[in-house]
């Protein structure tokens, strides 16, 4: 089909482009990575625009568990609690019965998103497609039909069908895009040729729910004659679980070697590591000193001197030969923020690689093992980098971490 | 941040909540949603650097690079990062908000 075809090669051309500036630019890349998952982060967590019309007096009432697992302030990992009233949450619950209007609204705003000018839509390939009046937004008709079919194979997925049959998706896919085809023209009949980008845009919105609901309907039907299975890999793949869980079900699978960009070995990485490039074993961006600083003025106040003596085992504040007092003095001018105090941490985590690379992966190793002390391995990690004990959290208490892990960003 | 007004997360969170969402459900949209919105930035920062601001901010210390890459981004696209992020965030939600409600008509 020349859309699709046109459609793709956009795509890859600019997933090439992307590819090649990383490959050259990789210092440059490195920090834009860090630099998107932090703005990404401190967007959520900015205040200032009410975006609940209405609701945030009631919503301000309504309190909302900072001690939890969706707590990405780090708040409970610096043990700063607040005022909860709501129940521990519960991630065990399925996911199956999510209301469908949720979906349908959410994946509308990611259209009104798509759609802003600031998104990755070209805005000259909406000038070019409002000028010849029937020309259609190819990137935009290939990402509807993307978006319809990734939520369809989600809802499904949560149901418990999968498939693996990339047969069927090209199927749908393009039984989707000729739909999208099929409004656009449409569109381009109804509507004059310089109004033709904003009509189509909205008809998008409007038809998204309809193309996930046939897509789902397309993919039941040729799935018809396949086994549709509930999979355990879903268990693990949902959520971040158990750490032991998702080691075992990478055991299982033969994976010795975590594949860091990988999503199954991110979300591993993700919750132990949370904070290391255990790629280099360096300590990298996402974490700042004064990070740093809380966790460990945390581990000293509470008196968790297992987290300590494993950062210490580990090489961290090595050669210092600080006492007690002298360390909690020297973390809370980190924790003020005083440049020399900062300088000198970067010395230690940074420029020295302090956690030596082979000394984390020995313990991720080990943990994977299930040898006698994996066990322990496992804590130190978990000690070393969440300050709390295996099993208690489920989200990383940093999710630009988790992101960053998770998609490779 | 003002620790007396709710956050784009805790808004997100409310609305997501309000329509029923467990937890587990809430965890995957708010990953989604940041992803998201990393990967728009990512590519943003990116495509929006000219080679040779690229060349120039590659051979810089890599201390110097982030300040760099702020300062050429904003000179290119008359916004920070981080307004951009903002941005994004609000149509998002705001989108969000709004499809709820026509759901609900």
């Amino acid at each position: 089909m020349e859309r699709t075809t046109r459609a793709t090669a956009l795509a890859q051309t600019k997933a090439t482009e992307l590819n090649s500036l990383r490959e050259k630019y990789q210092k440059t890349h490195k920090v834009i990575r860090g630099l998107a998952s932090g703005f990404a982060v401190g967007g959520l967590l900015s205040t200032g625009t009410d975006l609940v019309s209405g609701g945030i007096e009631r919503f301000t009432a309504t309190a909302i568990p900072t001690e939890s697992p969706l707590d990405p302030t780090g708040s409970a990992a610096r043990g700063v609690v607040g005022g909860l009233s709501e129940p521990p949450i519960d991630l065990t619950g399925s996911a199956a019965n999510t209301p469908p209007e949720v979906y349908g609204a959410a994946r509308r705003a990611v259209e009104a998103w798509a759609a802003n000018p600031d998104s990755s839509i070209d805005p000259e390939t909406l000038r070019r497609a409002a000028e010849v009046g029937k020309e259609v937004n190819v990137q935009a008709i290939d990402g509807t039909a993307n978006r319809g079919i990734e939520q369809a194979y989600k809802i499904l997925e949560q149901s418990g069908i999968t498939t693996n049959n990339q047969e069927i998706v090209q199927q749908v896919q393009e039984s989707i895009l000729h739909k999208a085809e099929a409004l656009a023209n449409q569109v381009a009949e109804k509507t004059p040729p310089d109004q033709f980008a904003t009509a189509y845009r909205e008809a998008l919105m409007n038809e998204l729910p309809n193309l996930e609901t046939v897509a789902r309907q397309e993919i039941i039907e040729k799935l018809a004659g396949e086994q549709l299975t509930k999979t355990a890999e879903r268990t693990v793949s949902r959520g971040f679980g158990d750490s032991f869980t998702i080691l075992d079900y990478f055991k299982e699978k033969g994976i010795n070697d975590i594949d860091l960009k990988g999503p199954e070995g991110a979300k591993v990485y993700g919750t132990l590591a949370q904070g290391l490039d255990l790629t280099s074993g360096e300590h990298i961006n996402y974490i700042s000193p004064a990070d740093w600083a809380s966790r460990l003025e945390t581990a000293y106040k509470v008196g968790d001197n297992f987290a300590l003596k494993t950062f210490f085992e580990l090489g961290g504040l090595e050669g210092m030969n600080l006492s007690n007092a002298e360390l909690m003095s020297f973390l809370q001018q980190l924790y003020n923020g005083e440049p020399a105090a900062i300088e000198q941490l970067n010395q230690l985590l940074v420029k020295r690689g302090i956690f030596e690379s082979e000394k984390i992966n020995a313990l991720v190793q080990d943990a994977m093992s299930k040898s006698p002390t994996s066990q322990l391995s496992l804590r130190k990690l978990h000690s070393l980098f969440q300050w709390r004990q295996p099993g208690v959290l489920n989200l990383p208490a940093n999710p630009k971490l988790v992101l960053g892990y998770k998609y490779g960003l | 941040m003002n620790e007396n007004k709710p956050t784009k997360l805790d808004q997100l969170i409310h609305v997501l909540r309000s329509k029923g969402l467990n937890d587990q459900q809430i965890q995957e949209v708010v990953v989604n949603v940041n992803n998201m919105t990393a990967e728009q930035l990512y590519n943003r920062m990116f495509m929006e650097l000219t080679d040779k601001d690229l060349d120039y901010i590659e051979k810089l210390p890599e201390d110097q690079i982030q300040a760099e890459v702020v300062k050429r981004f904003k000179l290119a696209t008359n916004k920070t990062p981080e307004q951009l992020a903002d941005e994004m965030i609000d149509t998002f939600i705001s989108g969000l908000v709004q499809g709820l409600e026509e759901e609900k008509k």
